[in-house]
């Protein structure tokens, strides 16, 4: 071998087909403290620890022969000491006079190896760290989501509990504390417009006393339903009712035509009149009716409908009667 | 069908009526039996093919908990041979491939005729019970620490891009890899698949007969383990070949193919 060959900066072996070493070099005895002695006719198996071995048959020796060539490949060769060195060996297959050697050369890298490792650990700590911040991630959503949910359930029991404050329990219709609510609105969009008029009837179930004595509490609560019923259906959209007392409605509407306002009432009083009870025989109401006017409050609207309503008993009951009338 | 062809990379040559079955093994792909194969392509239908996660295969099917076990690989041979409709299939394994068909065999007996085993090993480590493996786990680790080193992309493999596997940088860049498999999570998982494996309890269930070849000085897989395996095996039968080393089919082609084709025409 050419001096300089023997004294390249990289070690330098060549193998035949079956891994057994032809030739060193110098440099390659020197970094792993053997002479040329202790090397000649040893497969490359005697310089590798087992796991070097399968990397070496797993790796190297079918990339070598399928691919003629191999490139910084990775692998530990022991010294004589028994100590592993790392080296990044490239090879190239030949063919000479018919017979297959390998050309091989070895660049230690302890210190590459080094760098390697600390680069290696790096991402692995980045790894970890990135998992750690998807998992954080994951749970914050998970987090999320169950306020989202609460708060939905929230609300959804909230709008229950507003329905259940404001609707009378026996009837299903509103009760006298949503009434309030809607009167004092109607009062307050009248002195701001002036010109929104809204009317009152008061409605009472004449003789109701007498029903629960007669037929029992559950037929008397029978007949309060029904008859909210039908009050309900039979007054415009824009009104409401409410049940006011035990036997007691009131309607709020919108200012009606005094004509198309005592139809109304007249068509509660008549409808329920003609109602076919199963158990009761005939229930009958009265209505006093109330318009608001300049000056009216809360009170004085609803005293006067309570007056017309006291009227209408007064007159014989199952009738109607407008204030404004009187 | 189109899809298993791309998914496991499949060649299917020769016009035989019998159909050979090659599959690779750890670290391989089916390249690898290019010196086999056409000497067989006159007298059979040779399917050669990667398996999910090696070679040519589509990465897109990569699944880390499949492919963590040889059940994993096992399901991948028995998709392509319902797939293609094998019948009576002549398995050829190298290396822990053997293993593979022998799993696949005993799953569906009747699709296989013979499991020829190339270099084959039951169980890579040394265990409690005095079975000598070759390995002991720490030289496991040790191994798939230095696989790691080995694959010159694993840097850029950050475990966001490992977690989604099948992305097309992943296919471009191997042609720039100096190994085969190109992805070093998938390498590490098929290392750990095969060295951790140990299917000595299913030997018992195997109904086919096997050709075990065993190199003389193979250094991954002892004579002891070649000779267990031919005693557990119930229709086996092992030649040791001249062939040294662990890759005869690369080596030694010639006595490969010559103890193949004796096996198969034979059955000596």
């Amino acid at each position: 071998m050419e001096e300089r060959l023997e004294n390249a900066p990289c070690g330098y072996l060549v193998l035949n087909h079956d891994s057994y070493v032809i030739e060193v070099n110098d440099t390659f005895l020197a970094q792993l403290d053997f002479t040329r002695e202790e090397t000649k006719g040893k497969h490359i198996e005697w310089f590798l620890k087992p796991v070097n071995r399968i990397l070496f048959h797993s790796y190297f020796y079918p990339t070598i022969n399928l691919e003629k060539e191999i490139s910084e490949f990775f692998i530990k060769f022991k010294n004589k000491n028994g100590i592993e060195v790392p080296f990044l060996m490239s090879a190239r297959q030949f063919k000479e006079n018919d017979k297959i050697i390998i050309d091989c050369i070895l660049l230690p890298m302890s210190k590459r190896l080094d760098y390697e490792l600390e680069l290696r650990n790096t991402k692995i700590q980045m790894e970890q760290a990135y998992l750690e911040k998807e998992a954080a991630l994951t749970k914050l959503r998970d987090i999320y989501q169950e306020i989202e949910n609460k708060q939905q359930e929230l609300l959804k029991v909230n709008e229950k509990l507003i329905n259940l404050s404001n609707t009378d329990q026996l009837t299903g219709i509103p009760n006298r504390r949503l009434f309030e609510m809607k009167l004092k609105e109607q009062i307050v969009r009248y002195s701001t417009d002036g010109k929104i008029k809204f009317c009152l009837f008061m409605i009472d179930i004449d003789h109701f006393k007498k029903v629960n004595d007669k037929y029992g509490h559950t037929t008397g609560d029978d007949v309060l339903i029904n008859i909210a019923q039908m009050i309900q259906e039979l007054i415009p959209v824009e009104g409401m009712v409410a049940r006011y007392g035990g036997e007691e409605f009131i309607v709020i509407l919108p200012y009606l035509q005094e004509k198309e306002m005592l139809k109304t009432a007249q068509k509660i009083n008549q409808s329920i009149e003609k109602i076919n009870w199963v158990k009761v025989d005939s229930v009958t109401v009265s209505v006093g009716i109330s318009t608001f006017e300049k000056g009216d409050t809360r009170d004085s609207i609803i005293e006067r409908a309570d007056l017309a309503l006291y009227k209408a008993k007064k007159n014989g009951r199952n009738q109607v009667v407008n204030f404004s009338n009187q | 069908m189109t899809d298993i062809m791309k998914k496991n990379n499949i060649t299917i040559l020769g016009k035989g009526e019998k159909t050979l079955l090659f599959g690779h093994g750890f670290g391989c792909e089916k390249n690898m039996w290019r010196y086999i194969t056409p000497a067989f392509e006159k007298d059979y239908q040779v399917v050669l093919f990667d398996y999910v996660g090696s070679g040519g295969s589509d990465l897109s099917y990569y699944d880390s908990s499949k492919y963590s076990t040889l059940d994993g690989y096992k399901q991948d041979v028995l998709d392509i041979v319902e797939a293609l409709n094998l019948k009576e299939v002549i398995f050829v394994g190298h290396s822990v491939s053997s293993m593979i068909g022998l799993l696949s065999e005993i799953e569906k007996p009747d699709s296989f005729k013979k499991l020829i085993m190339i270099g084959p090993s039951p169980c890579y480590l040394n265990t409690k019970d005095g079975y000598k493996g070759g390995f002991d786990e720490s030289d496991v680790n040790d191994l798939l620490e230095m696989m790691e080193m080995n694959f010159s992309g694993w840097a850029s493999y950050m475990a966001p891009i490992g977690m989604h596997q099948g992305k097309d940088t992943v296919q471009t860049k191997e042609l720039e890899q100096t190994f085969n498999s190109n992805n070093p999570n998938m390498a590490r998982e098929f290392a750990e698949a095969t060295f951790f494996s140990d299917c000595r309890k299913k030997l018992s269930l195997s109904k086919v007969p096997t050709l075990i070849m065993q190199c003389s000085e193979d250094s991954i897989v002892p004579l002891e383990v070649g000779e267990y395996l031919n005693e557990h095996l119930e229709h086996s039968i092992m030649h040791v070949m001249n062939a040294k080393g662990h890759y005869p089919h690369i080596s030694n082609p010639e006595e490969t193919i010559g103890m193949i084709k004796r096996y198969l025409n034979d059955g000596i």
